[in-house]
This record gives C-alpha cells, sequence and structure tokens, in this order.
C-alpha cells in the first residue's frame, strides 16, 4: 500500500542528506511538492504516480544544492536600509562610548565623567544621536518585515 | 523546447514582470509562465527557489509567509523598489535584442 506521508518524508530525509538543511528551502520546497502532488491528484493520477512526477519536476536533490549553494554565497550582499542605519547607530554608539571612557579616564574631571551636570551637555547629545539612528533603524526593519505581509492579494483565494 | 540557457537567462525578467502584477509564491510563478509560455518555457521546479532566493539576497524582491485560505503555508514573493528598477533595465535590454533580431529576421526577406 503506498504511504505518501511516508514517501515525502523519505524525500525530506535525502534532501536533507544532500545537504539541503536550511529550514527555509526545504520547508518551501516541501510546500511546493505537496501542492503539485495535490494537483496532479485532481488531475486523475493516483497518489504514487502523482508523487514520482512531482519529485521528477523538483529535480535532484545534488543540483538543487550546488544551486542553494550559490545562494548562501551571495546572501552578504543583502543589506536592507533598516539593519544598514541599525548598523550605523551601533558604531556610531560603540565611538562615542569608547572616545567617552577614554576622556574620562585621560580626564578624570572634566565634563565627560558620565552622568555630571556638563556630562549632560557635552556629551549626551552625541549618544542621543546614534541611539536615534539605532531606533530609526529598528523601527525600519520592524516595518519591512510587518510590510511584507500587508494587504494579501486576491491570488490567495482558490 | 527552447535551450536551457536561455531558459536560465530569461528567469529573472521573467519574474520580476510576473511579479510586478502583484506577489505570488513559487507554484503560482511556475504555472503561470507554463501557461503564458504553451509550456514551451519549463523550469525544473526546484530550481525556481535559489534563483528567488539570490534575487531576494539582491535587495529586488522580498517575501513573507503566509497561510492560503485553505490554510496551506506559502511564501509570498513581491517586488521591491530595486527590482522594480532592475525590471525595467531588462525590458530596455530585451527589447533591444529583440529589435536587432527583428531587423536582421526583415532584411533577410527583401
Amino acid at each position: 500500500m503506498f504511504d505518501l506521508e511516508e514517501k515525502i518524508s523519505a524525500w525530506r530525509k535525502q534532501m536533507l542528506a544532500a545537504g539541503i538543511k536550511f529550514p527555509v528551502p526545504l520547508e518551501e520546497l516541501e510546500n511546493h511538492l505537496r501542492e503539485d502532488i495535490e494537483q496532479q491528484i485532481q488531475s486523475g493520477l493516483n497518489p504514487q504516480q502523482a508523487f514520482e512526477i512531482a519529485v521528477q519536476k523538483i529535480g535532484h536533490a545534488d543540483t538543487l544544492k550546488k544551486e542553494f549553494k550559490k545562494t548562501r554565497e551571495t546572501k552578504g550582499a543583502q543589506r536592507t536600509a533598516g539593519r544598514t542605519i541599525r548598523r550605523l547607530g551601533g558604531f556610531g554608539l560603540i565611538v562615542v562610548i569608547y572616545l567617552n571612557v577614554a576622556a574620562v579616564v585621560i580626564f578624570p574631571k572634566s565634563s565627560a565623567f558620565y552622568f555630571s551636570k556638563q556630562w549632560w551637555s557635552d556629551w549626551f547629545p552625541a549618544y542621543s544621536v546614534w541611539i536615534v539612528f539605532m531606533i530609526v533603524g529598528i523601527v525600519r526593519s520592524i516595518t519591512d518585515f510587518f510590510a511584507n505581509c500587508k494587504s494579501r492579494s486576491n491570488e490567495t483565494k482558490e | 523546447m527552447i535551450r536551457k540557457e536561455l531558459v536560465a537567462a530569461s528567469a529573472e525578467p521573467l519574474i520580476l514582470s510576473l511579479l510586478a502584477k502583484g506577489e505570488s509564491y513559487g507554484y503560482a510563478i511556475i504555472q503561470e509562465i507554463k501557461a503564458r509560455s504553451d509550456g514551451k518555457l519549463n523550469w525544473t521546479d526546484g530550481m525556481l527557489y535559489p534563483v528567488l532566493h539570490r534575487m531576494e539576497n539582491r535587495g529586488l524582491i522580498k517575501s513573507c509567509w503566509a497561510e492560503s485560505e485553505i490554510g496551506r503555508k506559502r511564501k509570498y514573493y513581491s517586488l521591491k523598489k530595486d527590482g522594480k528598477t532592475a525590471m525595467q533595465k531588462h525590458h530596455e535590454q530585451w527589447s533591444l535584442v529583440h529589435a536587432v533580431l527583428s531587423g536582421l529576421k526583415k532584411e533577410q526577406y527583401v
């Protein structure tokens, strides 16, 4: 007796063994496989035939692995605006902290001393600028994430 | 059947142009391209995903997991601003190739 779930599970193991370990590609491929199997069954094939055709169409695990490897190599190129602003803010903040601590060590009685009256007017503005950068970056990343998911179109209706 | 080199080269402009109409997911993208080309542009299904992921890494498209009305989880892709620019460039370049090819073809029959 042909067990579709068992076969899909074996296919998944085969993909994992070939190195497609990242959860996102594998989950996406499995969803595709299931959708194709369903369509083939609706068009009149039995589950076994549908499974075999869908697996063949999706391609060999080794070939897919090579292609996904190229994808991972290009991943470093991805820089969303939110992430860039956030990193810039973080970098600026580290530089200000470093300078502030250095100033405290070198000139202990200067305005650099943390939370002194002078510190608020001399150093705090520099901190706040970079903190604002970080907040803007975080907000931008969050809004980008939710913007991706908004307004599902009619295409989802089946 | 169209040569695999041409299939590979045309994947990005086709995906971008298709997503310009609205967001979509892997299976639907393949089905639509197949239908529009009368089955002549036949992608290996699994190979679409590395292409989509690379385009996403390059900031041309963005993706989001969502559930369809029948409860199926799908990863939807949509066009980003840079993707629109890239699409326009592709259109210009492919139009140029098409114009040159058409001109040469016409001259053969003069």
